[in-house]
């Protein structure tokens, strides 16, 4: 038996707190303390990306980040995008491209997206390339992906600009 | 389909061929497959007393949209909108036999048990209105003729249906004159770049075109299409597998390398539309026809940059490296 430790961190808007041991990663925790699914862990290697997690305010792999480095933060899984009673724009542009196949990777591949437009209202596609390079899509839904990013864009913007 | 890929490609127009160690070249190839044959589906609809419906089928959609198409096939025959339908998962306490969700079958196979399900259950309704006495024809909700014949919301309507195609076992020679439902077409094209120094390819343009009978939802069959090339990519470019005695050897996914987003050509799809006669709405399998013509089509172009053919895959820059070295009477030394 290890030794466990309680952390208090901030988790989709709420003050929450996990009894963690210390080779536990985020996912294992995301998953088994606080039943959170969208994050999943596939390569296990900070490889593929589906395990993307927002720590704040950036994205990391959730299956190489360590539970206890959480302790005080503020983490955002792709559960709270829709916290507001509506999808992000994001989540709607990957609908309306139809950004994916069988959906595994998507949670990753969005929150990298609208982490990208966060920094970058209206990136060219080679950005848009280089910040999803690490997400991988089994499906190859890369050209769809794309498109989605674009939309997102768009609709952001739009937003924004308050037309 | 070697018209629409030969006017995609512009194949009649002058090429560029390159120049110093960056070569240019084109291929394109066309291949034919054969969905497993003879296979079962079987599919139940359940309309309920409120006049909402469940599809129960056994096809696992693993992203393919099969969900999204059988509720389209039932929906189809029982006039009501596809998004009305609650397919039911595959579970074998619950969903009736299927063979199994591969081969680009399902559309074939599960929509023609699908529909025939339907139309059981239209029958069934139609028998519903007349026994409480409705003239032909009349549009009258489902939930209403429960109501009448109930006196209350109660009553349901079962439509089962299966389908077994036709398939003639082949004979001693080796031949049959119907060894699959339907034939699945797919053509590619390709344009590379092929570095001589270091044997790397680019692929900086694919375009497929697939004969997929009348794509019953485009929009997905373009997807699957697109996607199904992907995989084919990463299959004839990058992923090898390592075995030793039978045993992978690769490591991981570091060691196995899938197309990530930097890999992908730009890249083109089109479907040819041919109605598939003997097929749910003309609708036949679409799931593998992008793959087939990927990989030679791309072997193709590397052998019209460089002249060397190859046939082992992946063609990574070791393999074709190795195949130019080979072709100037200096081939490296095996591994």
């Amino acid at each position: 038996m290890s030794a466990t430790k309680t952390i208090t961190f901030t988790l989709n808007g709420e003050q929450v707190t996990a009894e963690i041991a210390p080779h536990h990663n985020l996912i294992e925790m995301l998953q088994n303390q606080f039943d959170l699914f969208g994050a999943r862990e596939s390569c296990g290697q900070g490889i593929c990306g589906s395990c993307t997690v927002s720590v704040n305010g950036r994205a990391v792999s959730g299956c190489l980040y360590l539970a206890a480095f959480a302790d005080g933060a503020e983490v955002v899984t792709v559960e709270h995008l829709d916290a507001d009673g509506k999808l992000d724009p994001v989540q709607g542009a990957f609908i309306e491209a139809g950004g994916f196949q069988c959906g595994f990777c998507t949670p990753g591949f969005v929150l990298m997206s609208k982490q990208l437009l966060d920094e970058q209202s209206d990136p060219d596609d080679d950005q848009i390339r280089h910040y999803l390079s690490g997400n991988l899509c089994r499906c190859g839904a890369y050209p769809e992906i794309m498109e989605a990013v674009k939309i997102a864009a768009k609709k952001r913007n739009k937003r924004e600009s308050g037309i | 389909m070697l018209d629409g890929l030969a006017d995609r490609m512009n194949w009649s127009a002058p090429f560029d061929r390159g120049r110093g160690t960056v070569r240019r070249g084109r291929g394109i190839a066309i291949g034919i497959k054969a969905s497993v044959s003879p296979t079962t589906s079987v599919a139940i609809v359940y309309l309920f007393a409120d006049g909402s419906c469940n599809l129960y089928c056994g096809t696992v959609d693993m992203g393919q949209g099969a969900v999204t198409v059988m509720a389209q096939i039932a929906g189809e025959v029982l006039n009501i909108p596809a998004e009305r339908v609650k397919v039911v998962h595959p579970d074998t306490d619950v969903t009736p036999y299927d063979m199994a969700t591969l081969g680009s079958r399902s559309t074939y196979h599960m929509g023609h048990a699908v529909r025939l399900a339907a139309e059981d259950a239209r029958i069934k309704v139609q028998a519903l209105a007349r026994e409480v006495g409705l003239p032909e024809g009349s549009q009258v909700p489902l939930a209403e003729l429960f109501q009448k014949k109930y006196k209350m919301q109660a009553g349901n309507i079962v439509g089962v249906g299966h389908y077994i195609p036709s398939y003639v076992p082949p004979d001693a020679s080796g031949l049959t004159p119907q060894a699959t439902p339907f034939w699945m077409i797919g053509g590619a094209g390709a344009e590379v770049e092929v570095d001589v120094e270091t044997g790397h390819v680019v692929v900086t343009r694919l375009v497929n075109v697939a004969d997929v009978g009348r794509p019953l939802n485009p929009r997905i069959v373009a997807t699957q299409l697109s996607g199904a090339a992907i995989m084919q990519l990463g299959i004839t470019l990058f992923e090898k597998m390592h075995h030793d005695n039978g045993q992978v050897t690769n490591a991981s996914l570091a060691d196995y390398k899938i197309p990530g987003i930097f890999d992908i050509p730009p890249i083109e799809n089109e479907t040819v539309e041919a109605i598939q006669h003997s097929g749910p709405f003309g609708a036949k399998g679409a799931g593998e026809t992008g793959t087939f013509s990927v990989s030679p089509a791309i072997a193709n172009a590397i052998h019209d940059a460089v002249g060397v053919r190859i046939t082992e895959l992946p063609l990574n820059p070791e393999a074709v490296f190795r195949a130019l070295r080979a072709k100037q009477n200096q081939p490296l030394e095996d591994e």
